[in-house]
């Protein structure tokens, strides 16, 4: 049997009523346009080029935060500190705080003003203003 | 307007020379850390200079006991002993083609070395070199570019 034929024997049996083709298809555009309503989320996984506009802006976004935070907290130094005598311990950092190079020694004695076995150098007299401690042999 | 134009170029320049005109000598000062105020007759640490300092090691009163220049262009040691006891070699190393200027420096005390390093001379980034107790202060090596 022919499709024509086919088509004929349905019209004969079952006759289309008016106006059932256009209900029938306006319930069928209905159902189309409810089930292609996109979520607000849709962007992130359809691609588009909102999505990839925002995701572009996203990533610049983050490289600018993420440098920023490298740069700042990015230790600088201008200086190196190494120990040459056991005991001391040499550490050299930037001071942010003080904006300046610090290099600290652990473990030195402490300076006395007692005459150390040391010859005594050439005394030099101290220039306008600077001061010398009374009774300290080993300030110059 | 063109002399406008040259001014500006020549301010320019000028400016961008100030660090390197700044760095041809290496300024080494020794300084007494106190609590207590100095005698009248001392040389304090000029305010930012104290400030820095205070940022660091906390103290409020810096004497300056003495005072050195170091000539960056001398590729020699050099040292700056302002005690018998506690002193510091400085030593301008030769200079690369486009690197920093870099100066040596070895920090003796009681006639033995104790600590050595490098140091790149920045304007306005002075280094500090935590020295000794002394009595209830503390020395303070300050170097800085001048």
């Amino acid at each position: 049997m022919h499709d024509s034929e086919l088509k004929k024997l349905l019209l004969e049996t079952c006759p289309v009523r008016p106006g059932q083709e256009e209900r029938a298809w306006k319930a069928l555009q209905q159902r189309l346009s409810t089930s292609a309503t996109r979520s607000r989320w849709s962007w992130l996984y359809v691609p588009t080029w909102r999505g990839a506009g925002i995701a572009f802006a996203a990533v610049c976004a983050l490289l600018f935060v993420g440098n920023s935070v490298l740069v700042n907290f990015q230790p600088i130094s201008f200086a190196s500190a190494d120990s040459e005598a056991p005991g001391i311990y040499a550490t050299s950092f930037y001071s942010h705080s003080a904006q300046a190079q610090v290099v600290w020694l652990n473990g030195l004695a402490p300076a006395t003003d007692k005459p150390t076995y040391l010859d005594p150098t050439t005394v030099i007299t101290p220039a306008h203003g600077q001061t010398k401690s009374p009774g300290d042999p080993n300030s110059l | 307007m063109e002399t406008k134009i040259l001014a500006l170029i020549v301010a320019f320049f000028a400016l961008g020379n100030i660090p390197s005109v700044a760095g041809d000598k290496i300024w080494v000062g020794l300084y007494l850390a106190e609590n207590t105020p100095p005698p009248a007759n001392a040389v304090p640490a000029p305010e930012k200079l104290t400030n820095r300092l205070t940022a660091v090691f906390g103290f409020k009163h810096y004497e300056l006991v003495k005072e050195e220049k170091i000539e960056m262009d001398n590729e020699w040691q050099q040292w700056a002993v302002p005690r018998n006891d506690f002193f510091i070699r400085v030593e301008p190393l030769a200079k690369q083609a486009d690197q920093p200027k870099i100066v040596y420096y070895e920090i003796y005390k009681d006639g033995f070395i104790v600590a050595k390093g490098k140091y790149e001379p920045h304007h306005d980034t002075p280094l500090f070199i935590n020295g000794p107790d002394f009595k209830q202060g503390r020395f303070i090596f300050v170097l800085e570019a001048r």
